[in-house]
């Protein structure tokens, strides 16, 4: 596993600067976040946007198989304008990964927390709907989709399933992924959100098996989520990393941190020095 | 429906005291409580001391047809744990029909298995207990009530994390449909879902015409509180309403923590206080 970097960790940066300052401290892999992906996509030239950010990936050396994709798209509300607007949003999103190199593209499953059972019910078609027309597409462009686990509402949120939130488990991403019976679908573990669930690390590693394809890794304390370098808080890295070789997962260990944020530049990319040296020490064991 | 309530309300007066003090009140109806359904089966004659509960009901005129029954290892894979439970739960069924008890609430209990594949097995052994446990009550002319649950908060996880099974009603419906017996419903714990951010009404629909036992309690969203009606945060005039429009029509039963530790006339003041807010509530 090679240790990577969610490109939003410099989201101050063009995308290209991002990939060039990590580059420069050490950092070998990237997910390409999704402002950065919008930043693309809003170029004057998308694609000469997209092509000039993969020559400088080619010429670095480096490696930056996954994106995350438009990450406030919805693609199972009920508002049908939203969720084409947010299904079109993503498909230019693929078509630019494609373009890219990028293999694998993160998407959240989406949902409004319905008031009712009956709308819950159209939510999970509406659901199903989605993810079998954008696996088509990504399909077609040589893109694997991977969708991401989420976690329950504390408190204060309803719902005909009260606080759950689709997703918060990995068995739901399982019967998604059955039911739109794509073979370019799998799994995104964010294991933050999988610790603030309750479920320790390895076991959602074990859960999630050969159907894992991508990887948020972050720190919190089990109560909030709070996208931490690892270590900073109380997940059990050891057991967890021994779960991903356990599996066979050779894909990259991305760190998403937006909790590391919040620093000038240079001193956000000092603390990635030490955060990058952590990863490889975690990941030599 | 009709007003009832859980006969731990007053648990200083007692089994018999409760239940002639809420008859007297003016109370329709109630729940054998666990407490005293473990009293009556710890007597050194059950079978006798159910006869003399059954017929202080009837004297009482109260209409008492259900009863919450032991909060049995349901899905638990140690095997000798829960054939004492379900064998425990056995008697006690007996034990309700003496005394003319129709309905049993049994949680989905399930402990917090650690693995995805233990979940599974213990989903299948709770459903397999379920299936007995309808299977003996359909012998003996009784009917269980499956209740919901409550994901959890604290610091106990399961494979799923804090996700506890039956915490959402479809999850009760799945049990139900598994075991496809006609005497097996559900037992709408109404504080239990307002915690679980599912509010009264939806709950009761969900429930549908298989809600055959309710408990009744308010809390503020947060924990299980157990207080009465108007005291937390549930909407009551559209759950009530809801439980009109699906045609429930036993008993509304409240199932709530008794004022214990006051003087009794005070726990007597403050009951009646609650059945005159319940029989406004009902008959609005």
């Amino acid at each position: 596993m090679t240790p990577a970097m969610w490109t939003a960790i410099v989201v101050e940066l063009s995308p290209v600067e991002a990939v060039r300052s990590l580059a420069d401290i050490g950092w070998e892999a990237f997910e390409l976040s999704t402002e950065h992906l919008v930043m693309i996509a809003d170029a004057a030239i998308p694609e000469q946007a997209a092509d000039e950010l993969r020559e400088v990936v080619e010429e670095l050396g480096v490696a930056m198989p996954q994106a995350h994709l438009l990450i406030s798209a919805n693609v199972a509300t009920a508002d049908d304008e939203a969720r084409q607007r947010d299904i079109a949003a993503v498909m230019r999103q693929i078509e630019l990964c494609a373009r890219m190199g990028i293999e694998v593209g993160v998407i959240h499953p989406g949902g409004d927390r319905p008031a009712t059972l009956v709308d819950q019910h159209k939510e999970e078609g509406r659901r199903i709907e989605s993810f079998a027309q954008l696996s088509v597409h990504a399909g077609e462009r040589g893109v694997a989709l991977a969708v991401e686990n989420m976690n329950d509402a504390k408190a204060g949120a309803t719902g005909a399933l009260g606080r759950r939130t689709f997703g918060a488990t990995i068995p739901e991403l399982h019967e998604l992924i059955d039911v739109v019976g794509a073979p370019n679908i799998g799994i995104c573990l964010d294991v933050g959100h999988a610790h603030v669930q309750g479920v320790p690390m390895a076991e959602a590693v074990r859960q999630c098996g050969r159907r894992l394809i991508a990887l948020h890794i972050q720190d919190n304390d089990g109560l909030s989520d709070q996208h931490l370098a690892p270590g900073r808080g109380s997940i059990d890295w050891e057991a967890g990393i021994a779960a991903l070789r356990e599996i066979g997962y050779e894909g990259i260990f991305n760190l998403e941190i937006p909790g590391e944020r919040g620093l000038p530049v240079d001193l956000t990319l000092r603390r990635l020095e030490g955060i990058l040296a952590t990863t490889r020490w975690r990941l030599s064991r | 429906m009709y007003t009832g309530a859980t006969s731990h309300v007053l648990m200083d007066a007692g089994l018999e005291g409760s239940l002639r003090a809420m008859a007297e009140m003016g109370w329709e109806g109630g729940e054998l409580a666990l407490t005293h359904l473990r009293e009556i089966a710890g007597a050194d004659d059950p079978d006798a001391a159910a006869d003399e509960v059954g017929a202080l009901i009837e004297e009482l005129g109260l209409r008492v047809p259900q009863v919450h029954l032991e909060v049995a290892a349901m899905g638990s894979l140690d095997d000798a744990q829960r054939e004492a439970d379900l064998a425990m739960v056995e008697r006690h069924i007996k034990l309700c029909r003496r005394m003319g008890l129709e309905v049993g609430v049994l949680h989905p209990v399930g402990g917090m298995p650690a693995t995805l594949a233990e979940y599974r097995r213990v989903g299948q052994v709770r459903i397999e207990s379920f299936a007995r446990m309808a299977e003996f009550g359909a012998q003996h002319g009784f009917s269980i009530a499956i209740e919901n649950t409550m994901d959890t908060r604290g610091d106990e996880m399961s494979a799923l994390g804090r996700r506890l099974f039956g915490a959402i009603i479809p999850e009760l419906h799945e049990v139900i449909d598994a075991v496809g017996a006609d005497n097996f419903g559900i037992c709408l714990d109404t504080g239990h879902t307002n915690v679980q951010g599912i509010s009264m009404a939806e709950a009761v629909r969900q429930c549908g015409d298989r809600l055959i036992a309710t408990h009744i309690d308010d809390n503020h969203g947060v924990k299980d509180e157990h207080i009465e009606p108007f005291r937390g945060t549930i909407d009551w005039e559209s759950g009530v309403a809801a439980l009109r429009e699906i045609g429930y029509e036993g008993i509304f039963n409240l199932e709530i923590s008794p004022a214990r530790g006051q003087p009794m006339d005070a726990q007597v003041h403050w009951l009646e206080g609650v059945l005159a807010t319940t029989q406004w509530l009902l008959g609005r």
